[in-house]
């Protein structure tokens, strides 16, 4: 079945509003209407099965294109709006896009796309209704998420029709979302767990508030105002919320649960928002884009009981922790999580080769390691591959490195993620400095990563060490040396 | 340091959002300016909090929509 079909199936009230914005709000009808419009298009001028790339905030632009690529049977190729320059010309060399689809806000980043659609070309679709749209079989690749891999360069999730239906189902399941719910979200459609928001919202029949504020904290403001009912968001969102806003004296009386995913909330605040709202329910989550989102959750009244963990697998997913023969490990041990169910990735786009190392047999090895308590509650212990998480970006430290690395008077340089109060994990520089003065060096550094490297890219912290500690194989030890530099930090703030 | 100091905010906008200190004008604002996003601005509050030792109200850091509202809004805490 066609996802967009799916979604759409359940409608009861086509006047009823799905989407706000602070400026506007569409009802089912408005949104299924320039949904079809748009698909139409589509079929007409492109046929079926091509590459339409949309780069867009969230915003009913988003919303209506990325419906109707979908929709017409075409794929939406989704990529983070901040994208640097170089990734997405690979993107574009690399694949066969027909059209863009680009916010119009967004133009000036991306004057060298050709055959741009924006805001303004949505307003001036032809209104013929013939619309022919073709049968999609389940298997067809829906969307193309482009997330960061552990080396730097993006990779192109391909998710399929049913691998949508099926994560959406799941979802809405054990959220136990109705028509009445609403969500306020403020994380991006163009990554996973901000899709999903969208997706079990429509289709249950319930609502989306796109809270786009200038600071975090005006989510407060858009959960009461709207008077929503579900709040989602990553490490940093809540960490924001608990130590730069008064969110935790908030009452939020139409708030019925909370959900957090990407990357491990420390339990601290997990704890603070448990006592602070303690009739709510909060959800405990894991998941990644190459299961379309979702993998597992902790069913809200263990949040406490089985603190730290991120549960078991969600309705229709195995998910186990398995050892280096393939067993299933004991209570206490680690292992890798390897999750089985419809909603794993068909594979990354153009990548046969890293696609045939992380599914074998139909089963997802996600580089996470992890161990299981007596009653299988899953926690992870940490991560395989070598990503840092801030600010719900997924960074290579290698890309850092390399830049770093390439300025004058550099001997070396690691670059680890250490728990941070607000970004998640912060980025840390610990560089080698040769002969150089140090302090003339850290400002070098720190202008030069602000004028090349994204906001979210740039260290937090350099710091200088005359050597490196090695493993065994002579590598250098990032475990021992994030230890031994949280270690220093800490010294240091007494 | 803890007196109002514009030439220093200036200098924090410019090196922040990699704009010329000339282009940091009081019509610089949030929503047209394509390289103050939500982190940067959560990055200029940072550093507006340590280098005059401050701590900004979220109303404040919400109502900072543009250079010029950031400016009188600075005024309240530094006067």
């Amino acid at each position: 079945m066609n996802f967009v079909d799916y979604l759409f199936d359940n409608v009861k009230d086509p006047l009823k509003s799905c989407i706000h914005t602070n400026k506007d709000t569409l009802t089912y009808r408005d949104l299924n209407s320039h949904v079809a419009k748009l698909a139409t298009y589509l079929n007409t001028n492109l046929g079926f099965g091509k590459e339409c790339l949309l780069i867009s905030e969230n915003s009913i632009f988003f919303v209506i294109c990325y419906l109707a690529i979908i929709k017409s049977g075409n794929v939406a190729l989704l990529v983070e709006t901040r994208i640097p320059d170089d990734q997405l010309t690979r993107i574009i060399s690399e694949s066969k896009i027909q059209i863009s689809f680009v916010q119009k806000k967004l133009c000036t980043n991306f004057i060298n796309i050709s055959n741009v659609f924006t805001d303004d070309n949505l307003n001036q679709l032809p209104d013929d209704g013939a619309c022919n749209i073709p049968n999609i079989v389940d298997n067809d690749t829906a969307v193309v998420i482009f997330t960061s891999g552990s080396t730097g360069t993006k990779k192109g999730v391909m998710l399929t029709h049913k691998n949508l239906c099926v994560n959406t189902e799941s979802i809405i399941q054990y959220l136990d979302l109705n028509s009445e719910d609403r969500i306020c979200a403020t994380l991006p459609f163009f990554y996973c767990y901000g899709a999903s928001l969208l997706h079990t919202h429509l289709r249950v029949g319930g609502s989306i508030v796109i809270s786009d504020n200038i600071f975090l904290g005006g989510v407060i403001r858009d959960i009461n105002t709207h008077s929503c009912t579900g709040f989602a968001g990553v490490p940093s969102t809540y960490q924001i919320l608990i130590n730069k806003t008064p969110f935790l004296k908030e009452k939020l009386p139409t708030l019925r649960y909370m959900t957090q995913a990407g990357g491990q909330l420390q339990n601290k605040y997990i704890q603070q928002i448990c006592e602070a709202f303690p009739e709510k329910k909060f959800f405990v989550m894991y998941g990644a884009t190459e299961a379309t989102a979702r993998l597992s959750y902790l069913p809200p009244h263990l949040v406490l009981t089985k603190l730290g963990s991120i549960g078991m697998g969600i309705p229709g997913v195995i998910l186990e922790v398995l050892d280096e023969n393939g067993k299933p490990v004991k209570p206490g041990e680690t292992g890798e999580i390897v999750a089985r169910g419809d909603n794993i990735m068909k594979g990354y786009y153009g990548d046969p080769e890293t696609t045939n190392s992380v599914i074998h047999e139909n089963r997802l090895f996600t580089g996470d390691l992890a161990t299981v308590d007596n009653d299988g509650y899953i926690y992870i212990v940490g991560r395989s591959k070598n990503i840092i998480k801030t600010c719900g970006h997924r960074i290579s430290p290698n890309e850092i490195e390399e830049f770093i690395c390439s300025l004058e008077g550099i001997m070396g340089c690691v670059v680890i993620g250490l728990p941070d109060d607000v970004m998640g994990e912060a980025i840390i520089a610990v560089v080698h400095p040769g002969g150089t003065d140090e302090l003339l060096l850290k400002d070098k550094i720190l202008a030069e990563c602000r004028r090349n490297l994204p906001t979210y890219k740039i260290p937090k912290s350099i710091i200088f060490v005359q050597e490196f500690p090695l493993n065994a194989s002579n590598k250098i030890d990032k475990l021992t040396l994030a230890a031994s530099i949280a270690e220093k930090l800490k010294n240091e703030e007494e | 340091m803890n007196n109002y100091d514009e030439d220093a905010i200036k200098k924090i906008f410019s090196e922040v959002l990699g704009l010329s200190m000339h282009e940091v004008t009081d019509s610089l604002a949030y929503n047209s300016c394509v390289q103050w996003d939500s982190l940067k601005h959560l990055q200029l509050v940072a550093m507006l909090e340590e280098s005059f030792g401050i701590e900004i109200e979220m109303d404040d850091i919400i109502a900072m929509e543009n250079y010029g509202m950031v400016k009188s809004i600075l005024q309240k805490y530094l006067m």
